[in-house]
């Protein structure tokens, strides 16, 4: 079934047989094919909160984008500002309020626009798994009050029957003239594995349903993943990781600017350790974020602007999983990172009777440099077979400076005091309760209080614009920390085949933090409607619901509905901003041998509930049918597999609530590939 | 007892002195030149003041211009111009002479206190016009206290135009008075919150320029290109001698203007619509 390594597992997730490369690195193979021993495998993956976490398996050869896959997990849904890195949101949640890693390592991006979130400098054909946990209390998690996602990347492989593999494909596709190609080459012996994964894509820009084409959707990613395993002995492994990302010529319709550069240079080292009672495992790592903006390719701008921004990261931590007994799992984390931002923009006046003019120039990220140390302590207790009780606790330090004197004088100019690093305490502590009452019903309960820091736009942004609402936004270096109270239930009937999942969620937060107008600053960007001030609000609230129905229709046919719903207002019983509609997604999949076939129809209700001070309007309702064919074959003595997709097949125009200020999405696309494995 | 003392103090003596000749090698040039009490002033000229006994060096923070001048004037005795002369009364008499006519300036006199560090006497002129329009002199009469004489300097200047002027005129609507107001700082302008302070003086004829000190100023900085202010500023109020202290913040760097209006404490409109102008990198 699979040829990447000599340990296979099937899990069924969602509908469809994926495979699950797992590495010996877990140590631990599971040759199931239920759901059950998904979550479980996932559990050894994730710490915490099992139930919650999803999974998405990775095909080697998908020819589906990163944020296209993490769309599919359950509580996702994506803003987007163009046809390129979509940002995740978890159940309303976003950026600051989500903890974002790449195997465990704190990135943070480099756009002061958000144009960049981390999920953009992983490519699919390199992850092994994306997972979303709604737990604070994820090892390795940033602070976060709503969860996070990991990204995990493939790792190289041991001990391969054959030293050498790899995999190759090509696709086309053919709304906005897609190019899209990646490789894929591992070599393992018992002692040694290197593997080397490469990704590109270009893309023209793409015309909506209709026919309209839109401008500035265009991009080119270049994204290059190195990694190199030694096992000194069967218990110990080192680990060696580089991840080097370029994105060229994107457009940003959404917004008045481009990037004419996007890049990320990830690495790490870890070292980790099988002892008798669990693992241990130590990882140091850094991360180099460039972020170009530009605006040179539009028309009809005012004023030429630079916007350049860096974030670099540093960090390290240490993860033991300890089975002291029979009852308790306990898992130790410290964890330290660092993140320096900066981003500027200078602006170049053209008033031809001012030939003299000079450049205008200010900083919006001040040189921040942020320190981050905390503790995160957990155990997973075995009340008896049935019944599990997880209680974890952390606590965090952070402590951010600004280290531009320039920085501190601009906010001084609109009366904030940034001379004082800006520290922040943070506790967190969650609970879950999973009983499993017969041998087809289960349930959870989990309980959990979060706080996060702000992030740095939220802290010391300078006149941030935000094409959306379009106001600039100012932050404010003495921020209260954002703190949730939540809660979850969920019950799962599972017989055979066929299972039902259903999840309430409910978010209680105080001192959310939001911009708010302040009439007595001046928009700076030329046409803004005036600026917003970072401040911390009393209250606000989001609750929602997930359902998760599969089952199998016939032999072959396997059917699957899922529905997710969210709804948050804030003090004033406003509703909040970018809060994604009722969704249902209906999945049928035909599997026969080896041919796969699936056809999908996404409904996205009306979005009446628009913040409008934060320039949202209602969004209509829509449909959407993709349909997807999967095929092998054999040449040369190789497997080859052909893909065809298509994707918006009725050619709707449409666009989704969190799509910033309206833009339409893709109409109809059809997707070839061809991909070979060796 | 003693002993013991003076020998520790030869000792510590010595050590100094030593390591001193030491950095002396290290980085001779520096070192050894005094620093010039008038380093980082302009220097403008001199003369003497005759029946004074003094020569009269004139100092300014940069090449004057027209607008707020800060002027140091120092004294050398004439007998013996090494010495400088730090007990005197100095008063200046600036003059324009544009051929049909002839007008002074405003001014401020120096204290009779030196500053330290030149020995110099501070004072200000706020020259109305450059040089190009007619011949600026400024004299300066001493009253040397060593001597108790007097005298009159009178030194030809030129006073040009600054690239962005520092000096408003107009006429108040509620008289017709001809006032005059110069912008004093920021002298180096930075993103941040600046100091700012202007001076305001009428004509109240040819030779007679006195401050103004009961206006109100009201202050709005704006970016013409980009169409924005900035928040936060402090509208100057009146300190006497004719300034008015307040706080100007600038959120970029780049071409600004600072309109200004003026009123009477009363808030009878004087003048509204004026600016200056202000660009900095
Ligand atoms: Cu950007």
């Amino acid at each position: 079934m699979n040829t990447f390594t000599n340990k296979t597992i099937v899990l069924i997730v969602g509908l469809f047989i994926q495979s699950y490369v797992i590495s010996q690195e877990t140590a631990k193979v599971i040759n199931n094919d239920s759901l059950k021993n998904a979550i479980d495998l996932n559990s050894m993956v994730i710490f915490g909160d099992t139930l919650e976490v999803e999974l998405k398996k990775m095909d080697p050869t998908s020819d589906l984008r990163t944020d296209e896959l993490v769309q599919e997990l359950e509580g996702v849904s994506m803003i987007r500002r163009g046809n390129y890195a979509a940002e995740p949101t978890f159940r309303g949640m976003s950026s600051g309020q989500l903890s974002v890693t790449i195997d465990g390592m704190k990135i943070f991006g480099a756009c002061t626009d958000k144009m960049d979130p981390v999920s953009s400098y992983v490519s699919s054909n390199n992850l092994e798994s994306v997972s979303v946990s709604s737990n604070s209390n994820h090892s390795s998690q940033g602070s976060n009050v709503g969860g996070g996602f990991d990204f995990q990347t493939k790792g190289p492989q041991f001990n391969a029957k054959k030293k050498l593999t790899g995999s190759a494909g090509i696709g086309y596709q053919t709304n906005g003239n897609g190019r899209l190609a990646n490789f894929n080459l591992n070599y393992g012996d018992s002692a040694w594995a290197v593997n080397l994964n490469a990704n590109y894509q270009k893309f023209d820009s793409y015309t909506a349903g209709g026919g309209e084409e839109i401008r500035y959707t265009q991009f080119e990613k270049v994204n290059f993943a190195l990694s190199a395993s030694w096992m000194i002995s069967t218990t110990e492994i080192v680990k060696a990781q580089l991840i080097y990302d370029d994105a060229y010529h994107v457009g940003y319709p959404a917004l008045p600017m481009d990037v004419s550069f996007a890049g990320g240079r990830i690495y790490s080292l870890s070292y980790k350790k099988y002892i008798k009672s669990g693992t241990l495992s130590i990882k140091a790592y850094g991360n180099n974020i460039t972020h170009i903006m530009d605006d040179t390719k539009r028309e009809f701008v005012p004023i030429h602007m630079d916007m350049p921004g860096k974030s670099d990261t540093y960090g390290a931590f240490l993860n033991a999983k300890l089975r002291l007994n029979r009852k308790h799992t306990l898992t130790l984390n410290p964890d330290y990172y660092y993140n320096v931002s900066f981003a500027d923009m200078t602006m170049y006046p053209n008033d031809p009777t001012r030939p003299e003019e000079p450049s205008m120039y200010m900083i919006t990220w001040p040189d921040v440099r942020r320190h981050s140390g905390s503790l995160l302590l957990s155990d997973k207790f075995k009340i008896n077979t049935s019944s599990s009780l997880t209680y974890s606790g952390k606590m965090e330090y952070v402590t951010s400076e600004i280290f531009s004197d320039f920085g501190i004088r601009q906010l001084e100019a609109i009366g904030k005091d940034g001379s004082q690093p800006s520290n922040y305490v943070l506790g967190n502590v969650a609970i879950l309760y999973q009983k499993e009452m017969s041998d087809s019903w289960s349930l959870f309960g989990q309980g959990g209080y979060a706080e996060r820091q702000p992030t740095v736009s939220e802290g010391f942004g300078f006149y941030l614009f935000n094409s959306m609402d379009g106001y600039d936004y100012i932050g404010d270096p003495s921020l209260n920390k954002e703190k949730a109270i939540k809660g979850s239930l969920g019950v799962n009937w599972s017989k055979n085949q066929t299972r039902v999942e259903g999840k309430v969620y409910h978010y209680q937060f105080q001192d959310y933090i939001i911009g708010v107008v302040d009439s007595t600053f001046d928009g700076m960007t030329i046409g803004s409607n005036g600026v917003k001030v970072y401040e911390n609000i009393p209250a606000a609230s989001i609750s929602g619901f997930e359902i998760n129905f599969m089952a199998p229709l016939f032999k072959k046919l396997k059917f699957q509905n899922a529905t997710q719903f969210s709804y948050g207002i804030d003090h004033h019983k406003d509703p909040l901003q970018m809060i994604p509609p009722l969704q249902n997604t209906t999945k049928l999949g035909y599997i026969h041998n080896d041919l796969e076939f699936r056809v999908e129809a996404v409904l996205t209700a009306l979005q009446n509930n628009p913040r409008t001070n934060a320039g949202e309007t209602p969004t209509p309702a829509y449909g959407l049918l993709n349909l997807h064919m999967q095929s092998p074959f054999t040449l040369f003595s190789h497997t080859w597999s052909t893909s065809v997709r298509i994707n918006n097949i009725l050619d709707t125009n449409y666009w989704d609530h969190l799509d910033w200020n309206s833009i339409p999405r893709p109409g109809r696309s059809f997707v070839f590939k061809v991909s070979m494995t060796f | 007892m003693k002993i013991f003392k003076y020998l520790t103090f030869l000792f510590v003596a010595f050590t100094f002195i030593s390591l001193s000749s030491c950095n002396k090698e290290d980085d001779d040039p520096i070192e050894t030149t005094p620093t010039d009490p008038f380093e980082g002033l302009t220097y403008i000229g001199e003369t003497s003041a005759v029946g004074a006994g003094a020569i009269v060096k004139i100092y300014a923070d940069e090449e004057l211009f027209v607008g707020y001048n800060t002027i140091y004037v120092a004294l050398y005795d004439s007998a013996n111009t090494t010495t400088q002369l730090t007990e005197a009364h100095v008063t200046f008499m600036p003059e324009m002479n544009m051929g049909m006519m002839h007008h002074a300036c405003p001014f401020e006199n120096p204290s009779t206190t030196v500053e330290s560090g030149t020995n110099a006497f501070k004072g200000a002129v706020v020259f109305l016009m450059p040089s190009t329009a007619g011949t600026w002199t400024l004299g300066v009469h001493i009253h040397n206290h060593a001597n108790h004489q007097e005298g009159i300097a009178i030194l030809p200047i030129t006073v040009t135009e600054p690239s962005e002027p520092k000096l408003i005129t107009f006429e108040s609507e509620i008289d017709g008075t001809k006032l005059f107001v110069t912008r004093i700082t920021p002298l180096s302008p930075e993103v941040g919150v600046n100091d700012v302070q202007f001076g305001i003086y009428k004509r109240e004829n040819m030779m007679s320029f006195p401050a103004v000190n009961d206006y109100r100023i009201t202050m709005t900085p704006e970016m013409p290109t980009m169409g924005h202010g900035s928040p936060n500023n402090i509208d100057p109020i009146s300190t006497g001698n004719g300034m008015y202290d307040g706080k100007i913040n600038f959120t970029m760097t780049g071409y600004w203007r600072v309109h200004l209006d003026f009123s009477t404490a009363t808030h009878e409109i004087v003048k509204s619509g004026q600016y200056f102008d202000i660009t900095f990198q």
